[in-house]
């Protein structure tokens, strides 16, 4: 899904939401310029986007979910998750920072983004930036 | 033709160079040895060797055991294994299981018995295995669940590690790869604390905490292998509720109703929440759908049907209430409804023997003054999402009326009745519903005959927003535009529980709890019944109790650390106690007036 530029985006486990959290790890999202993770240390410089893409901010996560004592909903990223991407005629490799995410641009059309054993579908399109979130597993607490 | 020249050149790479090596360039190969930043601006396509990971992953599982720890380290992430200092691994006496444990650093176990005393590493960690196995037989050797699958069908892999400083009694978590391409099922690995020693873990210490964690995770690494997409909610109800079934007597699992019954106004489905009982306290309706169909065997045709739909639901996890109705040839809403009216009536055969243990249900509103109708401080009415329910109790008082008839008004499709009359002798029958009038009626109510007679509204329906209202007088309720807000339990004050370990239990009852070291203790269950039957009748007690709530946690916490204490507590207790026990009216009136007393003085301070 491609967002507006310019905002920040938090992962609550279920979906992104705009806006910064205590606590958690955001993505810059801004049209026309690679997004990036802020994890609470000073922003890095923007990147435009190359001529004719789109960008692809791709979280990689095990859901959290149950807990006993209190509730343990959320999310885990997935540091060095590696990730295929296929679609338009290419097939890549990456492999997510420490924060679970994947940043990318890549020519705008659709794309498979696969983890091992789940795979979802992106859309990309020229100049803006697409969300993404893809469960890479499942921890039960308690 | 270069895939095929690189398989050919596998086992020379592998004579060649070490397994360790061998798993190490290759992750290398792929990901880089060092952590890439985000952001790359280019692409590259990728080399045609690169295709397809999932035979490195499962030879990454078949092999690790082989690899240096070392390299395990350098490659624990890739499978989201726990790292344990000088990890030494014990099999179970029947080969299904690996037990891992530190022998080092801060995971070592410091296992203790019930009273505190310590017991070798070894022989806890024997015990460890023993309780799995035991826990292996009966829920896939009695039961007939499959078998948590395991890569290779190795032994399945059983963590200890310390785990009481995050409050978390174990968990379960999938391997990242399907045990086939393409299949929902998946392998996993179970950590649980490794000793359960920590207070935190009171009352369910030592073996009570070893033997409900293992019945309880277990049964979710069965779930992953059923179907990775399962619904969260129903996968900690199942797994909640067989912990019961395999260790009949812990009895933690009733500690979660309390919540529930505090929040049946939201749906069966609910999220996983300990807090509003979300998931853990939805396990009693495994309880009654075991006594529906008399066998245990329905819960296992709920998880055969999940299993049949493989990924049904483009990756996202699957519903699990159509499943349930499925499985129940579209009876759900009629069992549902069923369901409600057995949480009052009571009559359960399952379990019979700890049916004092479920926690009652709690009415949204009491009325003792009458009329009841649109006038009311509490207005009669209610709006309910799908699958949930509202009880409402009606006293017998000056006002009420000779013959108590309730009429239903504005009610939606989706809204279904019952409303029951309990006897001063806890005897409890079915009013019968007159269509006609659209009315139930309790002759004699206030009579001396009648305790209290209880309306049960249920939304046994899928669809959300279902509204009725009902009146002591005949007058329509009007449904308010977008339904009636929902609300609390009007007894108690507060939600009964928060933290089940620290507290002991549910139901409020915090210090004698942590006095007598069980919410389940008959002496806590009488104060339970004091509280209910006396102090929450009149607004003084009720204050009381109110503050209760509110101080009592941190004091009953410091208390449970402390024999003294408890000791002291239970002395303080024992006057109360003797006079609920054997009802002495003098003392139960004394003391009914000290806390009435106790609370209107708070209340006039205004620490209230």
């Amino acid at each position: 899904m491609a967002r507006a530029a310019g905002n920040s985006y938090y992962f609550t486990g279920k979906e992104f939401l705009e806006g910064l959290s205590p606590g958690a790890v955001s993505v810059n999202v801004q049209e026309s310029y690679l997004p990036f993770v802020q994890a609470g240390g000073g922003n890095p410089k923007l990147a435009k986007l190359p001529e004719g893409t789109g960008g692809l901010a791709l979280l990689c996560y095990v859901q959290s979910a149950g807990g006993k004592f209190k509730s343990g909903n959320g999310y885990l990223p997935i540091s060095g998750a590696p990730v295929e991407i296929i679609g338009g005629g290419l097939k890549l490799a990456a492999r997510a920072d420490e924060h679970g995410y994947v940043v990318l641009a890549l020519p705008p059309g659709q794309y498979e983004v696969r983890l091992p054993g789940f795979s979802r579908k992106v859309k990309l399109e020229k100049g803006k930036n697409a969300l993404v979130a893809i469960r890479g597993g499942k921890r039960m607490v308690d | 033709m270069l895939f095929a020249a690189l398989l050919s050149s596998l086992p020379f790479l592998a004579a060649a160079a070490s397994l360790d090596d061998y798993y190490l360039n290759r992750f290398g190969a792929i990901y880089g040895n060092q952590l890439q930043p985000a952001g790359v601006v280019s692409v590259q396509a990728a080399g045609p060797q690169e295709r397809c990971l999932t035979p490195l992953y499962h030879g990454l599982k078949r092999d690790w055991k082989q690899l240096a720890p070392e390299t395990q380290k350098v490659l624990a992430k890739y499978l989201a294994k726990p790292v344990l200092t000088g990890e030494a691994v014990v099999r179970s006496s029947a080969g299904n299981f690996n037990i891992h444990y530190a022998t080092s650093g801060t995971d070592v176990p410091k296992p203790t018995d019930v009273n505190g005393n310590p017991i070798p590493v070894t022989t806890w960690v024997a015990m460890v295995a023993d309780v799995f196995e035991n826990v292996y037989n009966v829920e896939v050797a009695q039961m007939g669940y499959t078998a948590a699958p395991t890569t290779a069908g190795a032994p399945y892999d059983i963590y200890l590690q310390d785990l009481g400083q995050t409050k978390t009694f174990g968990l379960t978590e999938s391997d990242d790869i399907p045990v086939s391409p393409g299949s929902a099922s998946f392998t996993s690995s179970i950590t649980i604390d490794n000793d359960f020693a920590d207070p935190v873990y009171a009352p369910y210490k030592s073996d009570s905490g070893l033997q409900i964690t293992a019945a309880h995770e277990y049964h979710h690494a069965i779930q992953y292998g059923y179907n990775f997409f399962f619904d969260v909610w129903y996968a900690e109800a199942t797994s909640t509720w067989i912990e019961d079934e395999v260790y009949d007597g812990v009895n933690q699992l009733y500690n979660y109703l309390s919540n529930y019954m505090f929040n049946t106004g939201a749906s069966l489905d609910i999220p996983t929440d300990v807090s509003t009982g979300g998931g853990y306290g939805r396990w009693i309706f495994n309880r009654y759908l075991v006594e529906r169909f008399n066998s245990q065997v329905i819960v296992r045709n709920i998880w055969d049907r999940l299993r049949s739909l493989g990924n049904a639901n483009n990756g996202n996890d699957i519903p699990m209430l159509p499943v349930i109705d499925d499985v129940m040839t579209g009876t759900l809403g009629n069992d549902f409804f069923s369901f409600c009216k057995k949480l009052y009536v009571r009559d359960w055969s399952n379990h019979a023997n700890e049916t004092g243990l479920i926690y009652p249900i709690l009415p949204i509103t009491t009325y003792s003054s009458y009329p009841v109708n649109n006038a009311s401080s509490r207005v009669p009415g209610v709006t309910l999402s799908h699958y949930s329910f509202a009880y409402y109790s009606f006293k017998p008082s000056v006002s009420a009326p000779q013959d108590l008839v309730l009429t239903i008004s504005n009610r939606s499709p989706g809204i279904t009745l019952a409303a029951f009359r309990k006897d001063p002798a806890g005897n409890v029958s079915e009013i019968a519903f007159a269509a006609a009038t659209s009315t139930f009626t309790a002759p004699s109510f206030n009579a001396g005959t009648t305790s209290e007679v209880v309306l049960l509204v249920c939304n046994n329906n899928p669809t959300d927003t279902q509204s009725v209202g009902f009146s002591t007088d005949g007058t329509a309720i009007p449904i308010p535009q977008g339904g009636f807000p929902l609300l609390s339990p009007q007894q108690p004050t507060t939600p009964p529980v928060s933290s089940p370990a620290s507290s002991g239990g549910g139901g409020g009852c915090f210090i004698a709890t942590a006095a007598y070291g069980s919410y389940l203790h008959p002496k806590v269950m009488l104060l339970r019944e004091f509280r209910d039957n006396y102090l929450l009748t009149n607004a003084p007690g009720r204050a009381f109790v109110a503050l209760y709530y509110k101080v009592s946690p941190s004091f009953a916490d410091f208390i449970a650390r402390h024999d003294s204490l408890r000791r002291a507590s239970r002395i303080v207790l024992t006057p109360v106690v003797l006079a609920v026990e054997y009802k002495g009216v003098a003392t139960v009136v004394l003391l009914i007036g000290v806390f009435a007393m106790a609370g209107g003085y708070l209340r006039s301070r205004s620490f209230m």
